[in-house]
């Protein structure tokens, strides 16, 4: 068996065929090895063993999930025999290990779904007022303009099909795709940290949108800034147009009869086409760019079909960032340049940001003497440097260079 | 001398500072696109205004700035920082002042549009009574009543405003059967008219809301102003033992480009000034 260099990885055929067969093979290659990172538990007997010994952020995380399920199990007008079908089927999903090892780290898209479909039925009485001002203004305050109305007063045809392709079928694809992705390319464990992002980044968002209910751009076009209430319905904005040029009712019942309508605030398509992006970013960083751009994309088309205003763009997209970094700081092992997929990996490294910042003296590039800025500023000699130098000692590289600590792959192409 | 003495060390109190730098110049990225769809705007044929252009356009410019920052905030050079920290700085307090001025552009609008629609409308109430009626979607057998209300008021301002109403009434009976065929279909519901109405906002609520989220983001972007100057500090301190750290003019060679020179002298020049002030 020969071992390969790093090179040879990066080097990988887009065609469907060599893929997947590159993968079975890396598959193989890595069960021989007996390597037990890719391993799947395929027990079926219910435990509570893994509730054990719980650090206090994961009690924080599952006490909070449990009360959104608790509460979604109060507001759905079901039958008691049925809330305790769904209870015990929640139960089982996290105790069954060959169920648990995904669903406990999927709770969060979990209860994120919950919480989405049984919105309609949380009594009107606990709801807050409909805002129907406060977003127009705040993009103008905020942005200078009225932007998302600018972006939707010249419609056409062939507009209205470079909107509907980012808004209408890769949002709702998406997901799924960079999902199975993360699973394939990225490390072990990787899709933990992707579910648990894209999870409560959409939780907080509906939770968001509920208690702070606000009016989209298309409730100003069909009724201007008069008052709002719940009974109304929802309305496809500019995906109507959709409909009518396939001769179908694809978008407007749905969106007529949306769970969450006046959920304006902050746009759940923007943060999960940043999300995505991000992720993305994570597993082929050679092409943020492209994903960038389709962040962009989809903010014109978001405002282009009278769904959000500029606020609510950037809001969702600032939602993802942050629960993007959160997972990445805390469980996101790092994705090594030069191994080609989950079955590569032998061992896990976590980005300790203390030994990769440039400000920790362990980086000092010294140059010995001290030196006053040749711009001739005068740099108080006395000051101590301030730099937290207690860098805690994972197992991490001390450079940020991804590539250059791999310990060598052992898998023969 | 230091103007600004006690600065933040960690971002957040826990993260070290560059990861807070990634973080603000990521969201400040978000923030600045603003600019390119503000140009965007034009293709569309919407009128700006000149304190928009400056805007837009500034803000394009930042976020060039910000970007090439967020490309080396792993491993930072005093000179690219310099210029980024020092945008920031400025962004900010523009920003203030902008802000500031857009509010007042927008409730003056909104204020020059209620006078439009009262004068518009007179006495007549027309719009007030669509308004309100709306508003008030009554769900069962409500429809018969509005727009005999709608017909009733307009009957009693046939003397006046004649034009005004032509414009209005349509407006005001579509608005009216759009609200009542979007209330109707749910019509099993036995929710009165006083409830739906109190579903909605009330102005001071909106306003209320609107000034707390403007003194958020005010509060959120004096923060990310420090951490940024505090990386500025610490960059500068740690220049003692890092050249990278400390800005460099030696480009201005025989063979650098007049822009090279011009970009040079920006950033000794925002290093100067921001060691003015931390």
């Amino acid at each position: 068996m020969a071992t390969t260099s790093n090179s040879n990885y990066s080097k990988v055929s887009l065609n469907p065929v060599v893929l997947i067969t590159r993968l079975y093979y890396e598959f193989l290659s890595a069960k021989k090895q007996n390597n037990k990172l890719i391993e799947l538990n395929l027990e079926f007997k219910p435990t509570f063993k893994h509730f054990k010994h719980l650090p206090r952020s994961t009690i924080v995380n599952l006490s909070f999930l449990t009360s959104v399920f608790l509460f979604v199990l109060y507001v759905l007008p079901i039958s008691f025999i049925m809330k305790f079908l769904l209870a015990s089927g929640l139960i089982f999903l996290v105790t069954c290990p060959i169920l648990s090892q995904f669903f406990l780290f999927g709770l969060p898209v979990l209860a994120w779904v919950f919480l989405f479909f049984s919105a309609p039925k949380i009594p009107v009485s606990w709801r807050p007022p409909i805002s129907v001002k406060v977003l127009p203004s705040m993009e103008t305050i905020l942005y200078g303009d009225d932007l998302s109305v600018i972006l939707a007063t010249r419609t056409n045809m062939l507009l209205d099909f470079l909107a509907w392709f980012p808004y209408g079928i890769i949002h709702f694809v998406g997901p799924f795709v960079v999902a199975a992705l993360v699973w394939l390319f990225g490390p072990p464990t990787a899709l933990r940290s992707f579910g648990w992002s894209i999870g409560y980044m959409n939780l907080i968002g509906v939770i968001i949108q509920t208690l702070f209910a606000a009016a989209p751009p298309w409730y100003k076009n069909l009724y201007g800034l008069l008052p709002a209430n719940y009974s109304m319905k929802g309305s496809p904005g500019g995906l109507g147009r959709m409909d009518d040029y396939f001769g179908f009712d694809m978008y407007t019942t749905t969106f007529s009869t949306a769970p969450v309508i006046f959920g304006a605030f902050p746009s759940l398509h923007s943060g999960i086409s940043t999300m995505n992006a991000l992720w993305l970013s994570y597993l082929f960083p050679k092409y943020s760019l492209a994903f960038f751009f389709y962040v962009c994309w989809l903010w014109w088309a978001t405002m282009y079909l009278t769904h959000h205003y500029f606020f609510d763009l950037t809001a969702g997209t600032a939602l993802a960032i942050t629960f993007y970094y959160f997972a990445r700081i805390h469980w996101l092992p790092i994705k090594k340049a030069g191994l080609f997929c989950r079955f590569n990996y032998t061992v896990l490294e976590y980005e300790d940001l203390n030994a990769v910042d440039p400000l920790n003296p362990i980086n000092f590039n010294s140059t010995g003497g001290i030196v006053v800025g040749s711009a001739g500023e005068y740099i108080e000699l006395d000051e101590e440097l301030s730099v937290d130098d207690s860098s805690s000692g994972q197992s991490t590289p001390v450079d940020d260079d991804d590539g250059s600590t791999v310990s060598s792959s052992v898998f023969t192409a | 001398m230091a103007l600004i003495t006690s600065l933040p060390k960690r971002f957040l109190g826990v993260l070290p500072l560059y990861t807070g730098v990634e973080l603000i110049l990521l969201y400040g990225i978000i923030n600045k696109m603003c600019g390119i769809y503000g140009l965007l705007s034009l293709i569309t044929g919407h009128p700006i205004d000149f304190i928009q252009w400056i805007y837009y356009l500034s803000s394009t410019l930042i976020l060039i700035c910000y970007v090439l920052g967020l490309r080396i905030v792993k491993n930072p050079n005093m000179n690219v920082f310099s210029i980024v920290v020092l945008a920031y700085t400025i962004d900010s307090i523009a920003g203030f002042l902008f802000t500031g001025y857009f509010a007042w552009f927008w409730f003056s609008e909104q204020a020059k549009d209620v006078v439009d629609s009262s004068v518009a409308v007179g006495s007549s109430n027309v719009a007030a009574n669509a308004a309100a009626n709306v508003a008030n979607p009554v769900v069962t057998g409500i429809s018969p009543n509005v727009k005999g209300s709608v017909i009733e008021s307009t009957n009693k301002q046939k003397s006046g405003f004649l034009k005004a109403r032509e414009v209005l009434e349509p407006i005001a009976v579509e608005l009216l059967t759009r609200a009542v065929s979007s209330t109707s279909s749910s019509s099993s519901t036995s929710s009165s008219a006083s409830d739906l109405s109190s579903h909605s906002a009330s102005d001071t609520y909106e306003l209320f809301i609107t000034v707390l989220i403007t003194l958020s983001t005010v509060i959120i972007r004096i923060y990310f102003t420090l951490i940024m100057l505090s990386f500025f500090r610490e960059m500068r301190l740690a220049a003692k033992f890092d050249s990278k750290f400390r800005i460099n003019s030696n480009t201005i060679g025989s063979n650098s480009s007049k822009f090279a020179k011009f970009l040079n002298s920006v950033e000794v020049e925002s290093y100067k000034l921001l060691n003015r002030f931390v």
